[in-house]
């Protein structure tokens, strides 16, 4: 299992300021995202997430220094990136 | 100086100096013309329109005189056809109706309203069908430096601002709606009449004596309405795009002289997709249009209570946008 790209999502994507927006051609919607959740959202576009590895990951990609606190956080992202359809926990 | 001209594009009705205008038919020709209708070009659209009153081909041949006529088998994006209320009602004699295509009653109003429900109609048609644009709730006017895009909420003061400076050296391609066809980003004028309302008539009549007004129709659900003509050079060249170089956001605030604030893009670009009547039915290419726009304007917003001053600080504006001018010197 692992965090992906939403099959037949085809993302566009434009950053502006410290603002990203992402217009999914699957659901056709426009989102608007922050920079942890841009910055999330690029590290699952560029290769899948192991689902049982996503805390090693996500440390060892972004070395926070207060790691409860954004392995916290980063689980929030993800739901909600889940939740907006733009990625999904994939067999 | 003229504006910047990307490329010509329309109905195929020619150069509007040379096509027959509405003017070109005498009142009587256009009155038995407009009996099984009559067809003339704004901008990118044609529209047809049909009635049997002579009062219909009189207001015609004032608000509208150069507006080039069209082929009668010219494709119409809006057909509307003005009657006598078949209801009855207790001014039922007074009253039309304008009907669609559908044949189906759109609107119903006093005489004297007429030509104000078909600006208001023509509006609701081509904001409902036109999809082939992506279309902006916003007055786009052109300089010889390129597009100024006027975005605003009802009642900002938009038609008022344009109004004034279609008449200080600005072409008026519409005070309604800014048309975007692609990522080209070329705008496509739709030069209407002005409703200009309420207390901005009295305003625009002051500061603009040469304004040419209609008359003023009181009690409409805007309350009292003059309709504008634009300058003849807006008609005369309403085939020709403008590129857009700045985007105002204005607000009339009658306290605050006058305040300019730029806008950061990614607001920038929340403002287009809110504004825009059809981004979400325009899908992908919607948000590769209104992403381009963001890039390729600077924003700002205005606060403004005198429009002298607006309009020289939008004049500013669009020439530092250029590169015209020092911004330092402003």
């Amino acid at each position: 299992m692992a965090w992906t790209i939403t099959q037949h999502a085809t993302l566009s994507v434009r950053q502006w300021d410290d603002a990203t927006f992402v217009y999914d051609s699957f659901s056709g919607r426009t989102h608007y995202l922050n920079g942890s959740a841009a910055e999330i959202l690029a590290l699952i576009a560029e290769q899948p997430l192991p689902l049982a590895d996503t805390d090693t990951a996500l440390l060892r990609e972004f070395a926070p220094s207060e790691p409860e606190a954004f392995l916290a956080a980063s689980r929030r992202v993800l739901e909600l990136l889940e939740h907006l359809g733009l990625v999904t926990r994939h067999a | 100086m003229r504006d910047v001209v990307q490329r010509t594009l329309g109905p195929d009705l020619g150069d509007s100096r040379a096509a027959s205008s509405l003017k070109s038919r005498g009142i009587d020709a256009l009155h038995a013309m407009l009996r099984s209708g009559v067809r003339y070009g704004i901008g990118p659209f044609v529209v047809a329109l049909k009635g049997q009153q002579r009062v219909l081909a009189e207001r015609l041949h004032a608000c509208y005189p150069d507006y080039p006529l069209a082929p009668a088998n010219e494709f119409a994006d809006a057909s509307l056809a003005v009657a006598r209320n078949p209801g009855l009602s207790r001014h039922w004699w007074s009253t039309r109706v304008i009907r669609l295509e559908d044949g189906q009653v759109f609107t119903t109003f006093p005489e004297n309203a007429t030509i104000a429900h078909l600006e208001w109609t023509l509006n609701w048609a081509i904001a409902n069908r036109s999809h082939q644009f992506l279309m902006l709730h916003a007055g786009v006017l052109a300089n010889a430096y390129g597009g100024l895009i006027l975005p605003a909420e009802p009642g900002a003061g938009k038609s008022t601002l344009c109004a004034y400076l279609m008449h200080r050296g600005w072409r008026l391609l519409s005070d309604e709606f800014t048309l975007l066809r692609d990522e080209g980003l070329e705008i496509y004028p739709f030069p209407r009449l002005l409703p200009i309302k309420n207390a901005a008539i009295a305003v625009i009549r002051e500061q603009v004596p040469e304004a040419r007004f209609g008359p003023e129709i009181p009690g409409t659900h805007k309350g009292t309405v003059a309709h504008l003509q634009p300058p003849d050079e807006a008609i005369l060249r309403m085939h020709e795009t403008a590129s857009p170089r700045l985007m105002i956001f204005p607000r009339y605030t009658p306290d605050t002289p006058l305040e300019i604030t730029p806008v950061p893009r990614a607001q920038c670009f929340v403002e287009i997709t809110q504004n825009a009547f059809n981004y979400v039915l325009r899908g992908e290419e919607g948000f590769r249009i209104a992403a381009a726009l963001t890039e390729r304007v600077r924003a700002f917003q205005l606060r403004y209570n005198d429009l002298e001053r607006a309009a020289t600080a939008l004049d500013d504006l669009m020439a530092e946008a250029h590169g015209a001018r020092d911004p330092s010197r402003r």
